[in-house]
């Protein structure tokens, strides 16, 4: 048999030949010159039927000499693989899940996190939904870039392809897929991104969406899309993965469609809680560690903290008490490692490091600690892990429309969340968790479940996203959990001041462009109307380090040199203008010599200056694309600072604060009159009266990050509706806008004399 | 950010719907001394059937019409919402047909909460104890409250748009699908305060407990401050003495005072 059966199927051929571009191997009088990579869609699938093959029929595809997607003959490396493969939990129920996939358009999974789900059952679609056949592709969505690159790795490995061939990814800002792509993870951002130019996603012939009891924003919406898009289109068919049990909820959601639930592999979990509540939760836990250390029996721990700074002291603090007990009471020895999404890579790997040896042959066991965030609650799978210790909390975002604060609080889990984290324990053998909260606690204060993220969000880019993809009907859209009616209020409302709108809520030229960035609205109005300010080349450069991690690094120990370092490059205006030049620094000859020393020397985050690099070059294709000039003020003009700051202006004009008269370095923000404080780590020299920020930061106090000083006459010239000073009640914000006003008025009138 | 705004967050059903409770708490009135001067009732000037039929029971039962006048407010049917009344105001002042008055011996049922109505008679009415059916708790649960509008700002474009697509703010009902409606107020940021544990700070029932008073300071005062303090503590005792044991005739027998 030959590559070309598939010119049987006509029009399916013509589709693929498009995508392959006129590749002779396609040519089917050519066919001879290629018998031995001949194209993907023979060989030991050649028999196959669409959506009418079974387990065994896959499992002999599987068993074969040549890869029958790339052609090639199997590696050694595959057979040992698929060894271990074929003992993950989905695969005794393979038959079970071709059969309701066969026969459902909508299909919900349920699989524990190590069940296999995110890696094989992508492949079972594969093998029975051949969409190299017709041209199409099977997509698996990630909430996390992460887990997007790193399964399409494995997954590539697994089949026995190139990663970029076969298998690919696709997320913001990175692309690694190719015209022979048949399998694509992705981060659902991305495919919600992809659906906006292709509301019937005609490129895919089976989407799963993995993980989606995470309820990211771009999950929901993508849900209530996809409810729309089966209706249209019938041979799309839909896999829905998540991993806890609360499945019921996306059956009845999606029409009662067939539900199968694959159990993981766990054992039973003995729970423990607190008899009286915890007055400190970090102390708590640290000796709930050090007492299992010196208790229990060998297995290693993991702690759930919620932020970087309470985590790295966590950790010392263990780390130094367990020395001492080993020097006391000979105890074994024990590890601690931290783990948070901030942390580099090779940081996040030694995770994996297993327990260390006893310290002398027969002593007591040595343990390992993970100190983590909630990342470990379902993304990530560490083995060996027996015993959890489990404080109750975790940094949650929310959004509060009525002060237009987005803010990460401390704030209580929830049961299911504490389910799930107990279930970390059992996963290799039976474990314990120790909860540090009583059990009427867990009763009454927890809810049932951790809010979705839409209910938790600004939803201004959701909004312009949906508005996009043509959904108007914003009250009807059918979501999962919908969001308040005041957030969604206040989302069409900035988009009204950001211009992304008009006044009847329709989408403007403006906002169209600003919807094919992948940014945050007010950042791409700021973008595209860089070009206005004759500054385009610098916002770029502030967008894309305002899109990327911190890049000034501040360690606890060399606080003041890094400080130091810092004050190298502040401008006296502000935190956007010394940014932009740490990069511009970083840009240069010196730095480029040697990034890594430099970046250390600097206290600078080498990793985000390199990520800001990537941005600003995919930012940069997209104004291209979009015929956006790239310009500068020469930097010899006075004004090459100013018509930055007016630029800034232009997309943040509802980040405003005014000082307050009153109190000292007290700010009130616009509109808002929320009181607020500049953040230490503001570079701002002069007390400046009107600041825009970035950030605002709710805590016990409330602080404003990322300053820089503005002027009112520039907010009145570029934000009129916004500034209507007759909107302001009387006071003295008013009263400064209103002699900002005149002097604007008293200018203009000495230009046009002039003039005269 | 903190307690004054709590009532900002308050969700519109946490709010005590307007007139709950003013039914049940009857305003006391007498039936005047001169009859002849009762304004408006007996000349009704519709001519609707059941306002003649009341005319004509109040000719035939004429001893019972001034009693049953004062009770009105309580006697009106309280089913409908009092927002979507659109009732004419005059059939506010015209007494309902007094329903017991017909048949006494079978018990009645009310139709709001299905309960049987306790026999009715003229002389209950004046008795200051007496509280109609309707002002019964098992009533006035049944019935179906108004509730007041939303508070959102009515010329806010962003409900605008929403009242285009069909959101009608005052429906008590969040977006979304029809049956699936979201959540209708968002979600509150509450920040909790250093690293007290889950529950600490809350006694069983889960109501939070008096803040803990802060740990006294331990001050180091220089000797000026340490003199200054005693003398300072020894007039107050002296202060609190007098306050106490200060005693009229001890002062005058003393010659103090006075």
């Amino acid at each position: 048999m030959s590559g070309n059966r598939s010119d049987s199927e006509g029009g399916a051929r013509a589709k693929r030949q498009k995508t392959d571009g006129g590749d002779p191997k396609n040519n089917p009088y050519l066919a001879h010159m290629y018998e031995n990579d001949n194209g993907s869609d023979n060989g030991a699938l050649a028999k196959f039927k669409r959506h009418q093959t079974t387990s065994a029929m896959a499992r002999k595809a599987e068993d074969g000499d040549i890869n029958p997607f790339s052609g090639r003959p199997f590696s050694s490396k595959y057979f040992s693989i698929l060894k271990t493969r074929r003992d993950l939990p989905v695969h005794t129920q393979r038959d079970e899940f071709l059969q309701l996939y066969q026969q459902s358009q909508i299909l919900v999974f349920v699989g524990e996190t190590g069940s296999g789900k995110t890696t094989q059952i992508p492949q079972f679609v594969l093998y029975d939904d051949l969409p190299q056949t017709q041209g199409k592709m099977v997509a698996c969505t990630q909430p996390r870039r992460v887990a997007a690159m790193s399964v399409a790795q494995r997954v590539a490995a697994e089949m026995d392809v190139k990663l970029g061939e076969e298998v690919g990814y696709s997320i913001r800002f990175e692309d690694m897929t190719g015209p022979k792509t048949i399998m694509k993870y992705m981060t659902d951002g991305m495919l919600l991104r992809e659906a906006m130019n292709d509301p019937n996603l005609t490129r895919y012939s089976t989407i799963m969406l993995d993980e989606a009891h995470e309820r990211t924003m771009a999950t929901d919406i993508l849900m209530g899309l996809l409810k729309e898009v089966v209706v249209r289109r019938p041979d799309l068919k839909i896999i829905i993965m998540s991993a806890t049990l609360d499945a019921q909820k996306f059956q009845r959601y999606f029409m009662d469609a067939p539900l199968l639930a694959v159990p993981g592999r766990t054992h039973p979990v003995e729970i423990f809680y607190t008899p009286e509540p915890e007055q400190d939760y970090v102390e708590a836990a640290v000796r709930t560690v050090l007492q299992i250390h010196a208790t229990e029996a060998e297995g290693d721990i993991l702690l759930f903290l919620t932020g970087e700074e309470e985590i790295e002291d966590a950790s010392r603090k263990i780390a130094l008490e367990a020395d001492e007990m080993v020097r006391e009471v000979d105890a074994g020895p024990l590890k601690v490692y931290p783990l948070y999404g901030s942390l580099p890579p090779h940081m996040q790997q030694r995770i994996f490091d297993p327990a260390p040896p006893p310290r002398r042959p027969g002593g007591r066991p040595g343990r390992k600690v993970i100190v983590s965030t909630n990342i470990a609650e379902t993304s990530l799978t560490i083995d060996g892990i027996v015993y959890v210790v489990d404080p109750g909390f975790s940094k949650q975002k929310i959004y509060n429309p009525r002060i237009r604060v987005e803010s990460l609080l401390v704030s209580p889990i929830s049961k299911a969340s504490a389910q799930q984290r107990a279930g970390r324990a059992g996963r290799t053998r039976p474990g314990k968790c120790f909860r540090l909260y009583t059990e009427g606690a867990f009763k009454k204060e927890l809810i049932e479940s951790t809010y979705p993220e839409i209910l938790r969000s600004n939803l201004s880019s959701t909004v312009l996203e949906l508005k996009k993809l043509g959904v108007d009907d914003l009250v009807h859209f059918d979501l999962m959990d919908p969001p308040a009616p005041e957030t969604l209020m206040r989302a069409l409302e900035e988009l009204n001041y950001l211009a992304c709108l008009d006044d009847d809520g329709n989408l403007t030229q403006l906002g169209r462009l600003a919807s094919d960035f992948p940014l945050d609205p007010a950042l791409a109005v700021m973008l595209i109307s860089s070009p206005e300010f004759y500054c385009s080349n610098e916002i770029l450069s502030i967008t894309a380090l305002l899109s990327v991690p911190q890049v000034f690094v501040r360690p606890a120990a060399q606080r003041k040199r890094a400080d130091e370092m810092k004050n190298l490059f502040a401008h006296p205006d502000g935190d956007h203008l010394t940014m932009l030049n740490v990069y511009h620094a970083y840009r240069g000859s010196d730095a480029q010599a040697n990034p890594k020393q430099w970046c250390h020397d600097h206290f600078l985050s080498q990793r985000a200056l390199q990520s800001a690099d990537n941005v600003r070059s995919q930012l940069l294709r997209i104004m291209e694309r979009q015929d956006l000039e790239m310009v500068s003020t020469p930097f010899e003009d006075k004004k090459y600072y100013e018509n930055i700051r007016r630029a800034l202006c232009a997309g943040f004009f509802m980040q405003v604060a005014k000082k307050d008269t009153g109190g000292k370095s007290q700010y009130l923000t616009i509109k808002d009159n929320q009181n607020v404080l500049l953040h230490p780590s503001t570079v701002l020299a002069h007390e400046a009266e009107w600041v825009l920020y970035n950030e605002f930061v709710l805590t016990t106090k409330n602080y404003i990050r990322t300053v820089t000083a503005v002027k009112p006459e520039w907010l009145l010239d570029i934000a009129p509706t916004y500034y209507d000073i007759s909107s302001f009640p009387k006071g003295d914000i008013r009263s400064a806008l209103t002699r900002a006003a005149d002097r604007l008025a008293h200018r203009e009138k000495i230009r046009a004399e002039k003039r005269r | 950010m903190a307690s004054e705004d709590e009532d900002y967050f308050l969700p519109p059903e946490g709010v005590r719907p307007f007139s709950s409770g003013v039914r049940r708490k009857r305003v006391q009135f007498v039936p005047s001394s001169n009859l002849d001067t009762t304004t408006a009732p007996a000349p009704a000037p519709s001519s609707s059937g059941t306002s003649i039929a009341d005319k004509y029971l109040s000719i035939v039962m004429n001893q019972s019409a001034p009693n049953t006048s004062p009770s009105t407010p309580t006697q009106r049917a309280p089913s409908p919402p009092i927002r979507t009344q659109s009732a004419p105001p005059t059939q506010d002042t015209i007494p309902p047909p007094p329903s017991a008055a017909t048949t006494p011996a079978a018990p009645e049922y009310c139709d709001v909460c299905n309960l049987p109505l306790p026999p009715q008679s003229s002389a209950d009415a004046t008795d200051p104890k007496h509280r109609p059916h309707e002002a019964s708790l098992a009533h006035q649960i049944c019935v179906a409250h108004s509730h007041p509008p939303s508070h959102l700002d009515r010329t806010r474009p962003g409900l605008r748009y929403l009242s285009t697509y069909g959101w009608d703010p005052d429906s008590r009902l969040g977006l979304g699908a029809s049956g699936r409606e979201g959540i209708r107020e968002p979600i509150r940021p509450r920040v909790r305060p250093g690293t007290a544990g889950l529950g600490a700070g809350l006694d069983e029932d889960g109501d939070p407990l008096p803040p803990r008073p802060p740990p006294v300071k331990v001050q180091k005062l220089n000797p000026k401050e340490v003199r200054k303090k005693a003398a300072e503590d020894r007039r107050r005792a002296e202060r609190i003495r007098k306050a106490f044991y200060q005693n009229d005739e001890v002062l005058k027998y003393l010659g103090e005072g006075v």
